[in-house]
């Protein structure tokens, strides 16, 4: 028997949300996506809200992160280099 | 100053950042990262007369490292831990759910209504790199990559040793997992 395509759970659901970000969905995964989220509105819809959310803060987190060595460690280092 | 000291000298200013950077994806601790940098300078001064400029220096200094890395992890048993972590955090953002795939409400008890105060907080962000930093090496290193190098999911996966399928489902449980951290570490004692 084939699957329904209206019967989606909300993890398969949110699964197809993040895999859309990496790749294409086929025309009856984006259905699938749409269809459900406009009727889940306590569940997937905030976990998409929260998802773009996290998306800007993990972004942000990343340019807050040191991505050099601290000129403390690189004085460390040449020391150790030319001693 | 002898020539070879000062090439790597030379190399040590070009390169050191670059070096550190891919150190601190591939390790959990900026520490081990610093020391991994540190040690690669340190091998290719010893080993110096070795490098017959076939070629870079920048390549030549990247494979160094990269034994560093594998020499990091040899000598720690995290390897083995992460697996069990990794079962562990698949079981945990699966109870998230009831048996019928919905989600249980408790997910969205604590809503993340606004971002623009959470962006410039730094107790937030503190939390957030902590909750990052609990999550499975692999899951770790799959988020850090996206969002801190902004690799290209189709590089992560190659990187990571991971298939497409397995990359969006790190990412899925990985935000579920760092929501509930955050929420319980964060917004609760906030």
């Amino acid at each position: 028997m084939k699957n329904n395509i209206f019967d989606m759970n909300c993890r398969k659901i949110t699964g197809f949300y993040e895999r859309q970000h990496i790749n294409k969905l086929n025309w009856i995964e984006k259905f699938q996506l749409n269809f459900h989220v406009s009727f889940c509105q306590a569940g997937c819809k905030h976990y998409i809200k929260h998802s773009k959310m996290m998306d800007k803060v993990l972004s942000n987190y990343a340019g807050n992160k040191t991505l050099q060595l601290t000129p403390e460690k690189k004085k460390t280092i040449l020391e150790k280099l030319n001693g | 100053m002898d020539k070879e000291k000062n090439d790597i000298n030379n190399w040590f200013v070009a390169y050191s950042d670059e070096l550190f950077q891919y150190a601190q994806f591939k390790v959990k601790f900026i520490e081990d990262a610093e020391d991994l940098v540190q040690e690669t300078f340190i091998s290719a001064l010893k080993s110096y007369a070795n490098f017959e400029g076939k070629s870079s220096p920048k390549t030549w200094l990247f494979s160094i490292l990269k034994h560093k890395i594998i020499d990091h992890y040899r000598k720690t048993i995290n390897n083995i831990v992460s697996l069990q972590i990794e079962e562990e955090c698949v079981a945990f953002s699966d109870t998230f759910f009831k048996k019928n795939g919905s989600w249980k409400k408790e997910f969205f008890e604590i809503k993340w209504d606004s971002d623009s105060h959470l962006l410039d907080d730094n107790l937030f962000i503190e939390t957030l790199s902590l909750c990052i930093n609990k999550l499975p090496d692999k899951w770790r290193k799959a988020i850090q990559a996206k969002y801190l190098l902004e690799q290209e999911g189709k590089i992560i996966c190659k990187e990571l040793n991971i298939s497409e399928s397995n990359y969006w489902q790190i990412l899925h449980r990985g935000k579920i997992l760092i929501k509930h951290c955050v929420d319980k570490n964060w917004f609760k004692t906030a």
